[in-house]
């Protein structure tokens, strides 16, 4: 109810408005009487209506309209959906808007894209959406920017995302120039998501500056993968405004100025045209400048279409302004077909110019040099300092970190820690990095005698100590031309995450290297393969089993810890490398429960999952040649996979080693020596890297050589059950089968399993024909329990001189596509099948031909 | 998505007095102006009144089964749709002030976004308050403001929706403006 005194006030109000205002003052008089207060009252709020302007004059429901228009129903901070805390709005997007929310199930920050009721009623697009969402979800990779799903809770339907923290690129640029290093270092990281996307056949559509995010660590993250084409465009380009839902490919979308030629006239689009959005991108940041963006929707559309972009300055690098223009090209064809061949070039290019820039400088320095010492020795001198600091390649040789706290359990963390330190240095283009996996022992003075055994001029030795309760990592380097210590430095391992550590020690050490790194080298110092510590703790768990004494248990658990790893952090490429790795020996006897086919399947499935996800990682391309070598018999991608590994990490032990392996089975003995010998003098110490190359002396038939190396071996280890085996495989090719089977017998009491069928074979040739049968009953009886490689009897049976029982194993052996038949044509032990003609159709089939 | 019919059965069961009807009459004719809303932002020139009205109107022949209901009932939806486009703005404003205050950096493009006329959304934050403050000595001065200014309605509409006569609806306008102008004075 309105007060009376208001309807009074009021009353008197609209009398006084309906008057001229010569006639107010006598009316207010009379109406007011006496009450003063009524009088101020009515006054105040005319002369407030009079003076009121344009007050409540412009209905704002088109203001309203256009918020409407851009943002979701209602404030939805602070609800909770689901399983989901909607903790703040992060921005509207082309679909609807975006919140940041707290998954309580999965306890963990996402960010949710709510669908703006337009599309809710649109079920074509809805329908289309979850699908695009699940394709999308399928790309694990680490600049993509991950869809975990899609869900529809009451009314609400959103895309559950990864959270990134960081800044666009459109803000980047907005800010600051970028320069070269960081520019070639964010295109290539663009270009890798595009190649994982492509690969899957997956098109953006709508690659532009405001859909890239760079976070802290200076990582690319692509959002909205394959979206653009559900997303009515705002822009509206030579008319055709509205969106037809009912033609997928019709509309045109994707910010104008950086549309493809082929998006802007609205045909039909594939990879080539992020290639081109990725060319305006690249243009960006490079020339500051959209080379296509004019006063008017019209005129840029046209632009693209017609005009050819103002080329890159020249100052540029003429290999970059090569790729930006190829990436411009009008015509589709004339651009790189996929993600991936510009990813390649795009590298290329960078390691071209890390040699460059080194190049650059010494030139640079030469010349200075030289035009100093005429006039100035001392600045002379200084340049030269300089120039030697600045060129030289320096060798470091990381020694394994000790543990020392007492805790057994950190024992994974100190391999971890030094993998990881190895994993980070190593890609610095003027370092060579030696990591052998064994060392004697670990004083200072042993530490710089390895170091020279080495041939590194550093060392860099480290141990995990407890020092009251506070687990400490000590690094050291040493100068190999002197015993003290040239840098020690403890770190945190508990009040830091462990990827924030290696960060620091990477740093530190190449600090204490006197190195002057460029603006890229110092990034690469610090790229991680993973952000979130828990996968990369699992991950460092997983490659410490792995690397522990191989049996069938240690390679379970590697197993086991690399799966956590994957699903902490599905674009892991690392851990899917680690987990191909384990699978791939799961085939051998000794480890594996599983079938060859499906080993090798998982392997396959987790070495090609690596690559894609970083096509530049050197342990990825090593498991996918392994598999290549092992299963697929291919010996010319093994090849190529191998050499791209050791291309991109020369360092990398395993890819030696597997290479010489290739190299054994394609008969090419002095590189296969060449090979496993760099891998040994990788690895002094390790009797591992000893006994592959005693093996390959085997293959070679230097059977003496061979004999030789793994006494020296067994005279440490006596029970080094490589070196035994191989040992004994030498003795039978030297007719020493008393020898042999002594050994056989000796490693028959450590390690049944392994030596029954070399047993077996020895006693055959020695003529012990019911002991070589006992051996296939013992082999009998394990199969029932486990599956037993039909190559194991056929061996025994070689020996026993029964071919025709011995091909019928091998034709097994080959029907599961057996490892070790790679060897047919190389290992001495198969060479009484020769005069066999079975054995050349075998041989053939394996594609052994040459 | 509602059906046509649900919309129309709740316009009728709020007519009747059906209190309850409006609760969950509120978030479907919001989702709907949403909808409308995003096709109109991508239309040529965004930017007339008229049109905007229109469109509701539009909107609401769309939605609602025209055999069913009274003619009362259009202007009920109208009403409806004033009170979800206030909150709308005010929300917007206050969202928008508080950045300006310094609020966190939104990491996501705000290219679409669009930015209030400095000082409207002060204005707007100010006005409702004061809307607010007049709601509480005369509700139905208050509903004329909300739907001729929040809802873009004319006179005629504002008093189809009271069930008043226009004229009721001017002088209400009138006072209503006078008072508020003179509490914005004096804030």
């Amino acid at each position: 109810m309105i007060n009376d005194r208001l309807q009074q006030i009021e009353r008197i109000f609209h009398a006084v408005l309906s008057l001229g205002i010569d006639e107010r003052r006598d009316y207010l008089e009379s109406a007011c009487g006496q009450d003063e207060d009524l009088r101020h009252e009515v006054e105040g709020l005319v002369s407030a209506y009079e003076t009121s302007g344009s007050l409540l004059e412009d209905s704002p429901i088109t203001l309203a309209f256009k918020v409407m228009g851009t943002k979701t129903r209602e404030p939805m901070a602070g609800a909770q959906i689901g399983q989901y805390k909607i903790l703040r709005h992060l921005g509207h997007g082309g679909m609807g808007d975006v919140y940041l929310a707290e998954d309580h199930r999965l306890n963990r920050k996402v960010a949710l894209k709510f669908l703006s009721s337009e599309f809710i009623a649109n079920s074509w697009a809805r329908g289309q959406l979850v699908k695009e969402a699940q394709a999308v979800a399928m790309l694990d990779h680490p600049n993509i920017c991950a869809v975990h799903g899609f869900e529809e809770i009451g009314e609400h339907h959103f895309m559950v995302m990864q959270y990134v923290e960081g800044e666009t690129l459109a803000a980047l640029l907005r800010s600051k120039a970028l320069d070269l290093e960081l520019a070639v270092d964010l295109a290539e990281q663009i270009a890798c998501a595009l190649a994982a996307a492509h690969e899957r056949g997956i098109v953006h559509r709508d690659i532009k500056p405001q859909n890239i995010i760079v976070n802290r660590q200076g990582q690319v993250k692509i959002l909205d993968f394959g979206l653009a084409r559900l997303v009515p465009r705002r822009e509206v380009a030579h008319g055709t405004a509205d969106w037809d839902a009912t033609k997928p490919d019709g509309p045109i979308v994707g910010t104008v100025a950086y549309m493809s030629p082929e998006q802007a006239r609205g045909l039909k689009l594939d990879c080539r045209t992020d290639v081109f959005s990725f060319g305006v991108v690249l243009h960006e940041m490079l020339g500051r400048k959209n080379p296509f963006l004019r006063e008017t929707q019209k005129d840029t559309v046209e632009a693209i279409q017609t005009t050819p972009p103002a080329r890159l300055p020249s100052s540029l690098p003429i290999e970059l302004q090569r790729i930006g223009q190829k990436c411009l090209e009008k015509s589709p064809e004339l651009r790189y077909e996929t993600g991936a061949d510009l990813l390649a070039a795009l590298h290329r290019f960078r390691k071209d110019r890390e040699r460059t820039v080194l190049m650059g400088w010494r030139r640079y320095l030469q010349y200075y040099a030289a035009a100093t010492v005429i006039l100035f020795l001392v600045v002379a001198g200084l340049a030269a300092y300089s120039y030697r600091q600045l060129t030289r390649v320096h060798t470091l040789a990381i020694l394994p970190i000790q543990n020392v706290s007492g805790d057994r359990d950190k024992d994974y963390l100190t391999a971890g820690l030094t993998r990881s330190l190895f994993e980070r240095l190593t890609h610095l283009p003027r370092l060579q990095v030696k990591l052998p996996t064994v060392v004697p022992a670990l004083d200072a003075e042993q530490a710089v005698k390895a170091g020279r055994d080495l041939k590194a001029e550093a060392v860099l030795s480290g141990e995990v100590v407890k020092v009251g309760d506070k687990l400490l990592l000590r690094l050291r380097l040493f100068k190999t031309t002197s015993s003290s210590a040239a840098w020690q430095e403890d770190f945190d391992l508990e009040g830091n995450g462990v990827l924030e550590l290696q960060d620091a020690a990477a740093r530190r050490v190449a600090d204490s290297l006197d190195m002057w790194l460029i603006g890229g080298e110092k990034r690469t110092l610090t790229r991680r393969q993973t952000d979130n510590q828990d996968a990369m703790n699992a991950y460092m768990r997983g490659r410490y089993y792995w690397s522990l004494k191989r049996n069938r248990e240690n390679i379970q658990i590697a197993i086991k810890f690399f799966d956590e790893a994957i699903s902490l952090d599905p674009s892991y490429a690392a851990a899917y490398a680690g987990r191909a790795d384990c699978y791939a020996l799961t085939t051998n006897v000794l480890y594996g429960p599983i079938k060859t086919s499906e080993a090798i399947q998982k392997a396959t499935y987790d070495a090609r999952k690596a690559i894609e996800i970083d096509p530049l990682l050197a342990e990825a391309h090593t498991s996918m040649g392994m598999i290549h070598l092992r299963y697929d018999w291919d010996w010319q991608e093994a090849e190529k996979e191998f050499k791209l590994a050791l291309e991109l990490n020369p360092n990398y032990a395993p890819a030696h080693f597997w290479y010489s392996n290739l190299l054994v089975v394609t008969r090419r003995f002095d590189e296969a020596l060449r090979e496993a010998a760099a891998g040994k003098s990788q690895d002094p110490y390790s009797h591992v890297s000893a006994v592959n190359y005693a093996r390959v002396l085997y293959y070679a038939r230097r059977f003496d050589e061979a004999a030789e190396s793994l006494q020296q071996v067994l005279s440490q280890d006596q029970n080094n059950v490589q070196a035994m085996h191989i040992l004994g495989l030498v003795k039978v090719q030297q007719s020493d089968y008393a020898g042999a089977i002594v050994t056989f017998d000796r490693l028959h009491s450590i390690d049944p399993l392994q030596s029954a069928a070399a047993l077996g074979y020895s006693y055959a040739k020695a003529g012990r024909r019911t002991d070589a049968l006992n051996m296939i009953q013992e082999l009998d009886e394990v199969a029932k329990q486990k599956p037993v490689p039909p190559l194991e009897k056929a061996l025994i049976y070689i020996g026993l001189g029964d071919r025709d029982k011995a091909f019928e194993y091998l034709e097994q052996a080959y029907s599961e596509r057996f490892a070790n038949l790679a060897y047919l044509t190389t290992d001495p032990i198969y060479a009484d099948l020769r005069a066999d003609p079975r054995f050349a159709v075998l041989t053939r089939r394996v594609g052994l031909t040459f | 998505m509602p059906s046509h019919g649900d919309i129309t059965a709740l316009l009728v069961d709020w007519g009747n007095g059906d209190q309850s009807a409006l609760e969950k009459l509120l978030p479907l004719v919001e989702r709907e102006l949403h909808r409308l809303a995003h096709s109109y932002m991508r239309r040529e020139n965004p930017d007339h009144t008229l049109q905007t009205t229109a469109l509701i109107n539009e909107t609401y022949l769309r939605l609602v089964d025209q055999r069913k209901v009274e003619w009362q009932n259009r202007a009920h939806f109208f009403g409806i749709a004033a009170q979800i486009m206030r909150r709308i703005l005010l929300n917007y404003a206050r969202d928008q002030n508080r950045q300006k205050r310094g609020g966190k950096a939104i990491h996501v493009s705000l290219s679409q976004a669009v930015v209030m006329p400095a000082e409207k959304d002060r204005e707007l934050i100010a006005l409702n308050d004061a809307l607010n403050r007049l709601e509480a000595i005369d509700p139905r001065k208050s509903r004329v403001v909300e739907l001729r200014y929040f809802g873009g309605l004319s006179v005629e509409e504002a008093a189809e929706v009271l069930s008043v006569s226009p004229i009721t609806v001017m002088r209400d306008w009138q006072f209503a403006k006078a008072w508020l102008a003179r509490e914005l004075q004096d804030d």
